[in-house]
């Protein structure tokens, strides 16, 4: 079956451009005339491990939420961190465990003592195999794409996570601050060295406050940071200042001029991503009430890649997505 | 806490003084990082970095000016507008690393006097107890030289606060003092005050001159005494000092403990009654809470109903604006904050007749879970101060602001600044002073280019950057500019007098060395930079 981008985005405006670097953001706002019902938590979840390859997770908050696809806990205890591959629905109150989760640090035992840890969202790139693999029943599934990972980045071959993180942490640390959230945000299209590589819609934006912060930092900050290894110069969709304003009332002209632009291209990234078409897997990862969670699959649009990720659907309507085309 | 005290004039001539070495820019340079990291630093989170970076950068900052110019960095510890931070980072540093020798023992220890008696009481004992543990791995240096136990037992034991201290940090204050002794000896005074005086051996009364009363100024020593019994947990019959008493009375009557701290009876009736609600503590305690704590309670009081008097006019502009943030701002405290931002612009001579303001308000401004708001709080009370200081012209780049609280503007939304500076260079003013993180997102680097494209029109208008939030990755704060704007740190409207001798040490090192010795010199009682 069938979804577009559009109807992902429905309810949904698009707030002006944010550029640092390789990355640019587009916020998607709500626009609904009544905002959003809070009808999901944010997933600040407690999370434990009792074995390898399996997550124990518990939802403290009096609504359902949405575990993302590709979540993380990376602790500070001696613990073998691990990430799951499919997102999940949890409901209020509700303890579950997740297996055919995996280990993200090859050579590090111990078990996560159960508390509310810190989310993560595993980079892009392992982010889509995690995805893929969700219905491999083997702790270790992804150390050989950790491995691949880390030596596309120059760091050690081991399948640890925890090098990246700790080699590029001052990076990663700066997304945060450099992208800012805006009022009713509800999502976001991310573009990294010029190229649309994330579409986030959240169910809410109190959900997507908590969700932005691990997105940006790891998930599209590894794409970023790859990025600025090859590329110095900003991409082309970020507008430059051509310095040949005169006075300071041309100067503003020449700014004026540049927000119009910035204005149209940012509208035109939007038509491109309300054009994209994404094919559902036959069979839902989850369900809850009339929620159901969907894998999907897009045809590859730019450098043959293609977005994939999951989606929430309640009815005809989309209450969650996360694609990412890497 | 320290109050900015002098009037600074960036433009006035500097005195004479002579660095300890040849090389001065670099002495500069390290300052520089230092002042940034010394005025903008609270060890914790920000918005953009961890925790442990944070603190490895600071240290390490600490450390190069230190072993630089030991002198130098003692004097600096001392300006205005240092926070409490950086000074019990540099007494442990003080404390811990060994004199070269270059610096007079009686002005370091002079230094030290100064910085612990500006210190908090809380962060005095915490950094006592820091200096008996250490901490390699944070940078910190054990220290458990004589300097070091002398200044432990002059401070704690010559205090007139001690009977305040003894039922309020006594844990914290037993450590401290055994750490000055060592264990043998507080174990001796321990057996020796269990006695009654009268009955003490002569030996034991060496012991206890030499260990206590030396340190207890004048008539006090009977009552230092019975602190130091009370913090070692000696028994015996009921203590008669007011507080001490009521310490112990209030463990089977509540009541009896009414002119205790509010944390200490709140302790005790956690402990001795447990029946009793939360909320009576604060009825019982009310009119003993200290100014801090008068304005923390106020959430609680009021679910509680209890009526506690607050008086805005006792609280640092940046205090007022996070608590206007968390309870809504009154008429009361809006005419607090202008109070206190036309006297604080009494003291700073800018120079310029009108000058533009561009408030950075957008969402990175609200600073990280650990010290929330702490940096759009820092900018509106800058801004207040330099609206004082000057006629000006005020432009806002995002926020929300309601139209009743115009003072208060909660940071929101994307960052913006290059339209603001052409409006305000626009505008026909004097000078720009811009108060951001640094973060730049409309692009990245958009500032930047207009400011190169407004100095490539022949205007030259002075643009300051002054930034509340310490950078890691930048070794102090992160500039909109590097190579074209002045960027200065500064964390609180007393320290901008600080934060624009900054300036001039970056366009001239030797004059901004001098003008930050003659800063700091008068904050010791030493008149003329020789003596250091």
């Amino acid at each position: 079956m069938m979804l577009t981008v559009e109807s992902i985005l429905k309810g949904t405006g698009l707030g002006p451009m944010q550029s640092v670097g390789q990355m640019q953001v587009i916020p998607l706002v709500d626009v609904s005339s009544g905002g959003v019902a809070e009808r999901f938590a944010p997933p600040e979840l407690e999370v434990g491990t009792h074995g390898y390859g399996a997550v124990t997770l518990r939802n403290a908050n009096d609504k359902p939420t949405i575990v993302p696809y590709g979540a993380g806990w990376v602790v500070k205890q001696r613990a073998q961190d691990h990430a799951i591959g499919s997102g999940a629905f949890l409901k209020a109150g509700e303890q579950r465990v997740l297996s055919h989760a995996m280990c993200i640090q090859q050579s590090q035992p111990g078990l996560i003592a159960t508390a509310k840890h810190v989310l993560t969202i595993l980079p892009a790139k392992l982010r889509s195999k995690a995805l893929a693999m969700r219905h491999v029943d083997q702790y270790s599934k992804l150390w050989e794409h950790i491995t691949a990972f880390n030596t596309e980045l120059g760091l050690s071959s081991v399948a640890n996570l925890v090098t990246f993180l700790s080699t590029f942490e001052k990076q990663l640390d700066e997304f945060v601050a450099e992208f800012e959230l805006v009022p009713r945000q509800v999502g976001a299209i991310v573009l990294v060295a010029g190229e649309v590589i994330g579409i986030e819609r959240s169910p809410s934006s109190a959900y997507f406050a908590a969700v932005w912060e691990p997105l940006v930092r790891v998930c599209y900050g590894s794409l970023a940071v790859a990025a600025a290894k090859d590329r110095k110069d900003p991409p082309a969709t970020r507008l430059p200042l051509v310095p040949v304003a005169k006075s300071l009332a041309a100067l503003r002209n020449v700014l004026a001029e540049l927000r119009d632009r910035e204005v149209r291209l940012t509208a035109q990234i939007g038509s491109f991503v309300k054009g994209l078409r994404l094919e559902r897997a036959d069979k839902a990862d989850d369900t809850l009430d009339d929620h159901t969670l969907w894998t999907v699959a897009g045809k590859p649009h730019t450098d043959n890649r293609a977005f994939g990720g999951q989606v929430v659907t309640t009815g005809s309507s989309v209450a969650y997505a996360s694609l990412v085309a890497a | 806490m320290t109050e900015m005290q002098m009037v600074t004039d960036v433009r006035a001539p500097a005195a004479s003084w002579v660095p300890q070495t040849e090389d001065v820019t670099a002495l500069a340079q390290a300052t520089l990082s230092f002042l940034d990291t010394a005025s903008t630093a609270f060890g914790r989170a920000t918005a953009y970095n961890s925790r442990e970076l944070n603190q490895a950068a600071e240290l390490a900052v600490h450390d190069a000016l230190l072993r630089m110019d030991r002198g130098l960095y003692a004097l600096l510890l001392a300006l205005p507008g240092v926070t409490d931070r950086a000074r019990q980072v540099g007494v442990k540093n003080l404390l811990g690393v060994a004199s070269n020798g270059l610096v007079a023992l009686e002005v370091e220890r002079r230094v030290l006097s100064h910085l612990v008696a500006e210190l908090p009481a809380t962060r005095v004992f915490k950094l006592f107890v820091a200096l008996r543990a250490g901490d390699e791995k944070a940078g910190i240096h054990r220290a458990n030289n004589a300097r070091t136990r002398k200044l432990i037992l002059r401070v704690v034991l010559g205090s007139p606060r001690i009977e305040l201290w003894a039922v309020k940090y006594r844990t914290k204050m037993a450590e401290s003092l055994t750490h000055a002794w060592g264990v043998r000896t507080a174990s001796i005074l321990r057996a020796v005050l269990a006695k009654a005086s009268s009955t003490w051996t002569s030996k034991e009364q060496t012991i206890v001159r030499r260990a206590i009363d030396r340190f207890a100024p004048g008539k006090s020593v009977e009552k230092v005494r019975a602190c130091v019994a009370f913090v070692l947990r000696v028994t015996g019959p009921m203590p008669t000092l007011p507080l001490l008493a009521a310490y112990e009375s209030a463990k089977t009557d509540l009541s009896a403990g009414r002119r205790l701290p509010l944390e200490v009876l709140e302790g005790i009736r956690s402990t001795f009654h447990k029946d009793v609600k939360s909320a009576d503590v604060l009825g019982l305690t009310k009119d003993s809470l200290t100014t801090g704590q008068r304005m923390q309670v106020q959430r609680r009081a009021a679910e509680a109903s209890i009526e506690v008097q607050m008086d805005p006019t006792e609280y640092d502009a940046v205090r007022l604006y996070l608590y206007a943030f968390e309870m809504g701002m009154t008429p009361e405290i809006g005419a607090a904050l202008l109070e206190k931002a036309r006297k604080a612009a009494l003291s700073l001579r800018l120079g310029y007749a009108r000058i533009g303001i561009l408030l950075d308000a957008s969402a990175s401004m609200a600073g990280s879970k650990e010290q929330a708001l702490r940096p759009m709080a820092t900018a509106l009370a800058v801004r207040d101060v330099l609206m004082h200081a000057s006629r000006s012209v005020v432009v806002i780049s995002g926020g929300t602001s309601n139209g009743a609280d115009e003072l208060l503007v909660r940071p929101s939304g994307a960052t913006s600044l290059a339209e603001g500076l052409v409006e305000l260079v626009g505008a026909g003013v004097e000078a720009v002073f811009v108060l951001s993180d640094g973060y730049e997102n409309r692009p990245a680097g958009r500032f930047a280019e207009v400011l190169a494209a407004v100095r490539g029109m022949g205007i030259d208008t002075p643009v300051f950057h002054l930034n509340p939030v310490f950078a890691q990755e930048a070794k102090g704060v992160r500039s909109l500019a590097e190579s074209s704007i002045a960027t200065l740190p500064v964390s609180a409207p007393e320290a901008l007098g600080l934060a624009m001798v900054r300036g001039l040490l970056v366009a001239e090192p030797r004059r901004g060395l001098e003008a930050l010795t003659s800063l700091a010199l008068p904050m010791l009682g030493l008149s003329t930079p020789q003596e250091v």
